[in-house]
């Protein structure tokens, strides 16, 4: 009887296609008519022109679609709606359960390091109008395949920024300029800075070597994705998160103390690199 | 009266910078419409205004960034770019004249292409990508119409059809290889052929560089 079982588990184990070609989730392609409609538009442009289509939110010259590819919607760039069915959510950084909507004000406090806008603001209404009709149809509370940075095998070496140095000027600086302070054109960024004043603080994700180095590996260089070996992905995640950029908005007033609460591992906060204090600067 | 003096001097200065800039454009000028004994002028081929022709044999040139016009007529020079046309002019010119050229170049007005049918699938390709198969939106390096985004992505907007088709030809055979990074070659692997019509059909409709 028990034998009987397993056969019928593994032929139904085997009618199930292997991870890499079960059929992922695609999200709508055509705007609904209407307000609803007129919203999910106006979250859109928000998501691929931040800096300008919610000025008044962030300091920082990054777009949401910098991290999430084409619109939110790319495989392994942490795609809308993978992350939408998933929500609420325990977040270890705000170490308390938070909702859609607070999860998209701590892209405002950290990655735009910006200034939060209120739940039920149109910035927040507006974006989360666009990321549940992306994530229209996906089975809520699964975890979709495509979901977030796939992770990165441990690194053989230890992440080296010297080593990232040099291939940050070998294939990176062509786009994010040879200071990473991004290519500006006409006032808009066509491509990011990459630290400094103008991009993420070292609250966000992206500030950890390890998130970095999952999103590099399958995104960058850009058009030309899963081209770096895991070391190189390490290595370039290095050399970026060892630079100067905005203080952590949970800054205690001490970088020691700072360190101590929020940074413990994981990254360079409050670590000296190449002379520089990192977390010292505003 | 010091004042007098270092006011006399730097009249004199402008005048000297002046008349080094008017040369150098009047070189830039006349190597490009009239060429000189044994090489031919580049209006020839590439029209009056820079604007290209004959189908897109030859490319639209004007109002193209500095940056990029000076790289592709060193790529020219030291052979990273191929072609049967092009090596011998440059292999004739001193690199003054070349930065004479390149100023020239760049500063002609963008003349307004052939009026090219706007095209929705180009449009699509242009500013979402085709990411299911790996490819950027030409617009996301390009800029946003094809402005380009200097100093290392050239605009593209109003550049003729043929041009861009021979050239996604040429990349895709590896003919074409001075692309940083083989990003092109990349794009170009990864189009079928009559999405290229397309998105060539889309960025000469966009009418003016720059
Ligand atoms: C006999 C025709 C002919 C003449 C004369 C000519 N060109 Fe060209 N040019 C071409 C062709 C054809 C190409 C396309 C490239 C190829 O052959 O691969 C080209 C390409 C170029 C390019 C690269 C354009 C791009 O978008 O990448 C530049 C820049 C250029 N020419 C500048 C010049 C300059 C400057 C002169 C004059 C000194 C000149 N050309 C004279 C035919 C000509
Ligand atoms: C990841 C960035 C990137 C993407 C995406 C991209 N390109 Fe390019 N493209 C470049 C770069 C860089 C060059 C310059 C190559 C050089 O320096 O010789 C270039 C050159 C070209 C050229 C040659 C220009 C000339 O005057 O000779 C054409 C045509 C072109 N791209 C068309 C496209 C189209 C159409 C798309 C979209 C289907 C596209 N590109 C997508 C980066 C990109």
């Amino acid at each position: 009887m028990r034998r009987a079982w397993s056969a019928l588990l593994i032929a139904i184990g085997s009618a199930v296609p292997a991870l890499g070609d079960e059929p992922e989730f695609q999200p709508p392609v055509e705007h609904p008519p209407g307000p609803f409609g007129e919203m999910v538009a106006k979250g859109e442009r928000i998501f691929t022109d931040t800096p300008v289509a919610a000025a008044d939110y962030v300091r920082g010259r990054l777009t949401c679609e910098n991290c999430h590819l084409d619109r939110g919607r790319r495989r392994n760039s942490s795609p809308m709606w993978a992350a939408v069915p998933i929500y609420p959510q325990y977040s270890s950084r705000s170490r308390q359960v938070v909702s859609l909507g607070q999860r998209i004000q701590d892209c405002f406090r950290y990655s735009m390091n910006g200034k939060v806008p209120e739940l039920g603001s149109e910035v927040v209404i507006a974006l989360e109008t666009y990321l549940s009709w992306l994530s229209r149809g996906a089975p809520i509370g699964a975890k979709l395949p495509g979901r977030g940075y796939p992770m990165l095998a441990d690194a053989d070496l230890d992440p080296s920024p010297a080593r990232g140095h040099r291939l940050f000027a070998e294939k990176c600086a062509l786009c994010h300029g040879s200071d990473g302070q991004g290519t500006r054109r006409d006032g808009r960024y066509a491509f990011p800075p990459l630290w400094g004043p103008l991009s993420y603080n070292w609250g966000a994700g992206m500030a950890r070597v390890e998130n970095a180095g999952r999103f590099i590996k399958t995104n960058m260089p850009f058009g030309l994705g899963d081209s770096l070996t895991d070391q190189e992905a390490w290595d370039v995640a290095a050399y970026i998160d060892s630079r100067p950029r905005p203080q952590d908005p949970r800054f205690t007033g001490s970088v020691a103390e700072t360190k101590e609460k929020y940074h413990r591992d994981g990254d360079y906060y409050g670590q000296v690199v190449d002379g520089v204090l990192l977390g010292d600067s505003p | 009266m010091a004042a007098g003096w270092i006011k006399g001097v730097m009249v004199i200065m402008i005048a000297i910078l002046t008349a080094v800039d008017c040369r150098a454009e009047v070189t830039g000028r006349l190597l490009f419409e009239r060429g000189m004994p044994g090489m031919r002028a580049c209006a020839d081929c590439h029209g009056k205004d820079g604007a290209g022709g004959n189908d897109g044999r030859y490319p639209k040139i004007g109002g193209q960034f500095d940056a990029y016009l000076a790289k592709q007529l060193e790529d020219f020079r030291s052979g990273a770019r191929h072609s049967l046309v092009m090596t011998p002019i440059v292999g004739r010119l001193s690199p003054g004249q070349i930065r004479s050229l390149v100023a020239y170049v760049a500063a002609l007005e963008p003349v307004p292409a052939p009026t090219a049918e706007g095209d929705a699938l180009g449009r699509e390709l242009a500013t979402h990508g085709k990411w299911s198969a790996g490819v950027a939106p030409c617009d996301k390096c390009h800029g946003s119409g094809g402005a380009g985004v200097p100093p290392h992505f050239p605009a593209l907007a109003g550049q003729r059809i043929g041009y861009t088709m021979w050239m996604f030809e040429a990349f895709r055979s590896g003919a074409r290889r001075n692309d940083p990074l083989g990003l092109m070659q990349h794009v170009a692997k990864h189009l079928s052929e009559s999405e290229v019509a397309a998105v060539a059909r889309h960025y000469q409709a966009q009418g003016q560089g720059r």
